[in-house]
């Protein structure tokens, strides 16, 4: 399956199905999402209406997580089989990857403002969430950071792996350092403590914001395939103006 | 056997040697170390219960910043010569002599520092009690710092501005360091027990005792190749 995904072309093909799909997905399940969390949903007894900051916010967080352990398994694909298109997806994952961890970040300094008091806590979500957002750009800027581009891919990839495996550790020590932020309440023993009515909302805002990351996925390592290809003309000494030389 | 121990320990005494032919060098991250301090207290005051309450971090991450500079430089001058190369051809495993390279690395940089933070911590209005700890504790924290680095040094290799790089790869790796790190220095520092952290920091050296050198070792195998 893997192997048949190899061609570039073939890969462009197969996006050019799944793209429009997720592209519907996201559009209708953000409308959608949108509606229940701003008008439809209660308001929180306790937190009133800022608890609709919530519907941007744990999904945005969901995805920061789950982007960046997609980038770490592209990157065990790519040093193992040596596939070039693992390496495209890694990087396209990056950057929307980051937004997500910024936008969590955002919104909580938001929601934070009204329901803690202060834009900004050193509690240990949002430290550990900073962390993971540095850990991004550390990726991005040596995955960038070479002369020659494909010479970063190797560098950054390992950098992946060796950042999944000290994600746990860094959410361990934080967690340890000092927790205020309020306990999981989704995914937990004995069922989720929230209300369905929250709930609901929240999944369909999740769905839109993975659709989009796939759209915007495809999207990138689309125009990074352009770019390689592109380069890959010019050495051979073709140029855009000239046509053929 | 004899090639997987006898050659990396060739390459530990070697570098040690080398860089006592600098001594200058390896007094470069002391200084280094003991400006940050001083810049604390000048941009703080002199109020002398505040100092000694955040002693422990400011020596901690006087500490981190002062490594930093000098992991760049850990594989700079051998990928030039042609060392590298030569240690990946070599009989001895790729990921032994990167082991060598950080122990010594740890004595040329983190050594000096730990003798020499006692002396700040006094200086920053701690008791002369658990001082020793104060020691002890970078010396381990110390060698996480130096295992992180060498595992960012080898990343970096060949990159356009490996120093910046170099910060963005150790410095939230080695989070984990910092908090174990300052935790069991204010625990002993206020009579407690750092039983608990003492052991998560162990724990986090015992971890990258094994997963640097293998990450070095492949990393300096993707620049060289």
């Amino acid at each position: 399956m893997f192997d048949y995904l190899a061609n570039p072309t073939r890969f462009r093909a197969i996006t050019a199905v799944i793209f429009p799909v997720a592209m519907a997905v996201t559009v209708a399940a953000l409308i959608y999402g949108l509606y229940l969390a701003f008008f439809a949903s209660p308001a929180d007894y306790q937190q009133g209406e800022t608890v609709r900051i919530m519907y941007i916010h744990v999904p945005a967080a969901w995805m920061a997580l789950l982007a960046y352990l997609a980038m770490a398994i592209a990157a065990i694909f790519y040093l193992v089989w040596r596939h070039p298109l693992a390496d495209i997806g890694a990087r396209a994952m990056a950057v929307p990857g980051a937004s997500f961890a910024l936008i969590t970040l955002l919104t909580g300094s938001f929601w934070g403002r009204p329901m803690w008091g202060t834009w900004w806590v050193w509690d240990a979500r949002l430290t550990s969430m900073l962390i993971l957002f540095f850990l991004y750009l550390g990726y991005i800027a040596l995955a960038d950071g070479f002369d020659r581009p494909e010479r970063g891919s190797k560098p950054a990839s390992l950098l992946l792996i060796v950042g999944v495996i000290n994600l746990p550790i860094i959410k361990f020590s934080v967690d340890w350092w000092n927790t205020l932020h309020q306990g999981s309440s989704v995914l937990r023993f004995g069922g989720p403590s929230i209300d369905p009515a929250m709930l609901l909302p929240l999944l369909i805002m999740a769905l839109a914001m993975l659709g989009w990351f796939i759209c915007v996925s495809i999207l990138r390592m689309n125009s990074l395939l352009a770019q390689r290809r592109l380069t890959a003309l010019e050495a051979r000494g073709y140029s855009p103006q000239r046509g053929k030389a | 056997m004899t090639t997987i121990l006898s050659l990396p320990m060739m390459l530990f005494v070697h570098d040690l040697r080398s860089a006592c032919r600098y001594p200058g060098d390896m007094l470069a991250p002391v200084i280094f170390f003991v400006m940050i301090t001083t810049l604390v207290p000048l941009g703080l005051g002199p109020d002398q219960a505040l100092l000694a309450q955040i002693a422990p971090a400011i020596i901690w991450i006087a500490v981190m910043l002062a490594c930093l500079p000098q992991m760049d430089r850990l594989y700079t001058r051998e990928a030039r010569d042609g060392v590298l190369e030569q240690m990946l051809v070599s009989p001895a495993p790729m990921p032994m002599l990167m082991l060598a390279k950080a122990l010594a690395a740890w004595v040329i940089i983190i050594l000096p520092l730990m003798l020499s933070a006692p002396i700040l911590a006094l200086m920053l209005g701690l008791s002369f009690n658990g001082l020793w700890a104060i020691g002890a504790f970078l010396g381990l924290g110390g060698l996480c710092l130096v295992l992180i680095g060498s595992m960012a040094a080898g990343l970096t290799l060949g990159s356009r501005r490996s120093g910046i790089f170099i910060a963005l790869i150790v410095l939230p790796l080695a989070m984990p360091v910092l908090i174990f790190g300052v935790m069991a220095t204010t625990a002993i520092l206020s009579g407690g027990d750092a039983m608990g952290h003492l052991m998560l920091l162990t724990a986090l050296a015992l971890i990258l005792l094994v997963l640097a050198p293998l990450v070095s070792a492949a990393a300096i195998r993707f620049a060289e190749e």
